[in-house]
C-alpha cells in the first residue's frame, strides 16, 4: 500500500516538474512550428513548398487567372507582367495557369501512385513476413519479376493503349506506376515487418493467444507506420518525375497541361521568343521535388531517428 | 555459395518467365480488351487489334486485314500465340516487326551496342566521379565542400535531366551557335564522329545515377567512419589518408554495390528519353517508335530484352554482394 502511494506521488511530482503550457492553442502550435523552422530549416522550407503545392493543386480551378486551355493567337509570347505572371506560350495560353493545372495532374499522379502502391506494398509486405514458406517463395518470385520491369517503357505502352482506347490516360499512368513501384516498397516493408516481428512485445502478444491477423494489424502495422509515411513522402516526387518524363516524350495525358510536356515537342521551337516556356515548368518541377524530399527527410528524422542518414 | 547461386538463378529464370506472361497479358489481353471496348466487339481480339495495325483505308477489306494479321502471326488463338512466341524465344527468334517486317534480332544487333554503350559509360562515369565525391563529403562533413557537393546532388535529383538537356541545348545554340551533333556513326565506322555524338547524352544520363551515388556513399561512409576499426586504425598511427582510402572507403563501397541494380532502370529510362532527344539509333528509340506504331512483336520482345538486362544485373549484384558479405548467403 505504502509502495503504491510513493509511486503515485512521484508520478504526480514528475508531472509537476513539467510547467503547464497555458498559452493559447494557436500560440503553442506557432511556437512549435517556429522551433521546427529553426532546427530543421530545410525541412521547414520543404514543408512550406509542399503546403503551397497542395493548396495550388487542390484549389486550381479557383486560383487560375486564365483558362489554361484557351488559345489566343493575339496574345502569343507575352512577357511576364501582372496579368500574365510568367507570360504566355506559343499559342497564347497563360503559362502560370498551365503550371497551376499541371500541379493538379502531378498531385493526382503522385498521390494515386503513393496510395495504391503503398497499400499494396503494406499488405503484401506484412503478409510476406508472416505467412509460410510457400507464400514466401511465391512472393520472392513475384518481387524479383516485379523489380525487373522497365518502368518508363511500360508507362509508354500503357499510356498509348489508354490513349487509343479512349480510357483515362491519367488512370493508366497511376495504375502502371503503382504496379512497377509496389515491388520495391513491398520488399522494404517486409524487412521492417520481419524486424518488428522479432521484438519481445510481438512474442508476448502471440503467447497470450493473439491470432496472426491481430498481431499483423495491431502490433506490426503501427510499428512500421512511420517507415510507410516516410517512404511514401519520398516516393511521391519520384512519381511526379516519372509523369514529367512520360509527358516530355509525348506520351502523357493528351491535352492536359503537364509540367513535362510544357517544354517538349512543338514548344521547343519557340524558346527564342518565350524563354519562360522552358524555365517556368523546369523550376516548378525541381522546387516541388526538392520540397517533398526535404520534407520527407525531416519527417524521417522526427518519426524514426534510427533511419537518420539512410539516403 | 553454389547452392545460393543455383537458388538465385532459378529465381531469376522464373521471374523472367513471369515477365513474359505479364507483357503478353498486357499486349494481347488487357490492351485489346480496352480498345475493343469502344468501337469493336470485346470478344473479338483480331478485330480490335487490326484497328491499330491495318491502314485505315484497308480496314474495310477483310482480306487485307486477314493478310496483315497472318503475317504477324496475330490471327491465332491467344494461348497458341503465347506458345509460339515463347517457343521461338527459346530458339533465339525474337519475331519480326509488323511495320517494316525486319526481324527484331537484326535491329537489335545494331541497336544493342549503342544503348549498352550509353548506359555503361554513363554508369562508369558517374561511379568514378560520384563515389569519391560522396566519400569526400562524409570526410569533410558540415564544411562548405560538403554543403556544395550535396547541394549539387540534391538539385540534380530534383531537376529532371531531360529539362537540363533542353536547357543546355537551348543556351548552347543561343550563346555559341552550337548544336549537338546528331550524325550518328557506329564506333567501328568512324570513332571520332561517334564520340562527338555520344559524349553529351552520356554525360546527361550520368547525372541522375551520379546524384544517387553521392548521397548513398556519403551516408554509408559516415556510418563506417564511426566504426571501432577506424578508431583502431587511427590510434595505431595509420596516416589519415590511408585510413580513409584503405579502411573506410573500401568498406563503405560494399553497400554501394547494391545500388547498381537499382540504377539500371534509371539508365534504361535515360536511354529511352535521350535516344529520342538526340535521335540515336538505340533500343530506347526503337521501342518508343514501336509503341507509337503499336508494333506488337517488337514491343513484346523489347520489353523482354529490357527485363532480361535488369534481372541479369540484379542477379549479378546479388551474387557479388553475397560473395562480399557471407551473411547473405546463409539467410
Amino acid at each position: 500500500m505504502s509502495e503504491q502511494q510513493t509511486a503515485s506521488s512521484t508520478e504526480e511530482e514528475f508531472f509537476d516538474i513539467i510547467p503547464e503550457d497555458d498559452r493559447p492553442w494557436l500560440v503553442q502550435k506557432m511556437s512549435g512550428m517556429g522551433r521546427f523552422a529553426v532546427r530543421r530549416p530545410l525541412g521547414f522550407f520543404g514543408g512550406v513548398i509542399v503546403v503551397i503545392f497542395l493548396v495550388i493543386a487542390v484549389f486550381a480551378p479557383w486560383l487560375v487567372p486564365f483558362d489554361p486551355y484557351k488559345q489566343s493567337l493575339g496574345d502569343r509570347f507575352l512577357s511576364p507582367s501582372w496579368t500574365h505572371l510568367v507570360g504566355t506560350d506559343y499559342v497564347g495560353r497563360d503559362i502560370a495557369s498551365r503550371l497551376i493545372y499541371g500541379a493538379r495532374l502531378s498531385l493526382f499522379v503522385g498521390m494515386g501512385t503513393v496510395i495504391l502502391s503503398g497499400v499494396a506494398g503494406t499488405v503484401m509486405g506484412i503478409m510476406w513476413a508472416y505467412l509460410g514458406k510457400t507464400f514466401d517463395s511465391f512472393m520472392s518470385m513475384m518481387v524479383t519479376a516485379g523489380l525487373a520491369l522497365p518502368d518508363l517503357v511500360l508507362l509508354i505502352i500503357a499510356a498509348q493503349i489508354a490513349r487509343q482506347a479512349g480510357v483515362s490516360e491519367i488512370l493508366a499512368i497511376v495504375v502502371t506506376l503503382s504496379f512497377t513501384r509496389m515491388w520495391g516498397v513491398t520488399r522494404i516493408y517486409r524487412s521492417a515487418a520481419l524486424e518488428v516481428r522479432s521484438r519481445p512485445f510481438v512474442e508476448a502478444a502471440e503467447s497470450y493467444g493473439a491470432n496472426s491477423i491481430r498481431v499483423m494489424s495491431k502490433h506490426v502495422l503501427p510499428n512500421i507506420l512511420p517507415l510507410i509515411i516516410v517512404s511514401s513522402t519520398l516516393a511521391l516526387p519520384n512519381a511526379i518525375l516519372a509523369e514529367a518524363g512520360l509527358s516530355f516524350l509525348g506520351f502523357g495525358p493528351a491535352g492536359e497541361p503537364s509540367w513535362g510536356q510544357m517544354f517538349a515537342g512543338e514548344a521547343r521551337e519557340y524558346f527564342r521568343r518565350q524563354i519562360w516556356m522552358l524555365w517556368a515548368p523546369g523550376l516548378t518541377i525541381g522546387l516541388t521535388v526538392m520540397g517533398f524530399n526535404f520534407w520527407g527527410d525531416a519527417m524521417r528524422d522526427l518519426l524514426d531517428p534510427r533511419l537518420r542518414g539512410t539516403t | 555459395m553454389t547452392s545460393y547461386i543455383i537458388r538465385r538463378a532459378i529465381l531469376t529464370l522464373i521471374s523472367i518467365w513471369m515477365v513474359t506472361v505479364l507483357i503478353f497479358l498486357l499486349l494481347h489481353v488487357i490492351g485489346p480488351f480496352f480498345i475493343s471496348d469502344r468501337s469493336f466487339d470485346p470478344a473479338d481480339w483480331t478485330e480490335s487489334i487490326s484497328y491499330f495495325l491495318v491502314p485505315e483505308e484497308q480496314l474495310a477489306d477483310p482480306e487485307m486485314v486477314r493478310q496483315t494479321l497472318a503475317r504477324a502471326g496475330l490471327d491465332q488463338p491467344i494461348l497458341q500465340r503465347y506458345l509460339s512466341w515463347s517457343g521461338n524465344l527459346l530458339q533465339g527468334d525474337l519475331g519480326s516487326s509488323v511495320i517494316s517486317e525486319r526481324p527484331v534480332w537484326d535491329e537489335l544487333k545494331w541497336r544493342l551496342p549503342v544503348s549498352v554503350e550509353l548506359g555503361l559509360v554513363a554508369l562508369v562515369l558517374s561511379a568514378i566521379i560520384a563515389v569519391p565525391l560522396g566519400a569526400l563529403t562524409a570526410v569533410k562533413q558540415d564544411t562548405s565542400v560538403d554543403y556544395s557537393v550535396r547541394g549539387y546532388a540534391i538539385a540534380l535529383s530534383a531537376f529532371p535531366n531531360f529539362w537540363i538537356a533542353t536547357l543546355v541545348v537551348e543556351y548552347a545554340s543561343k550563346w555559341w551557335r552550337w548544336a549537338p551533333d546528331i550524325r550518328f556513326e557506329h564506333f567501328w565506322v568512324d570513332p571520332i564522329q561517334h564520340f562527338s555524338v555520344m559524349w553529351l547524352p552520356v554525360v546527361l544520363i550520368a547525372l541522375t545515377p551520379g546524384s544517387v551515388f553521392v548521397r548513398y556513399m556519403r551516408a554509408t561512409m559516415l556510418e563506417v567512419l564511426r566504426q571501432d576499426y577506424i578508431r583502431t586504425a587511427r590510434s595505431k598511427g595509420v596516416v589519415e589518408r590511408m585510413v580513409i582510402i584503405r579502411h573506410a572507403m573500401r568498406n563503405a563501397m560494399i553497400p554501394v554495390v547494391t545500388l547498381f541494380g537499382l540504377v539500371v532502370p534509371i539508365l534504361i529510362a535515360g536511354n529511352v528519353i535521350f535516344e529520342r532527344f538526340f535521335t540515336l539509333p538505340g533500343m530506347g528509340k526503337y521501342i518508343v517508335d514501336a509503341v507509337g506504331d503499336f508494333d506488337i512483336p517488337v514491343i513484346q520482345s523489347m520489353v523482354l530484352v529490357f527485363a532480361l538486362i535488369i534481372s541479369i544485373t540484379n542477379f549479378l549484384v546479388d551474387l557479388s554482394y553475397a560473395w562480399i558479405d557471407p551473411r547473405i548467403r546463409y539467410s
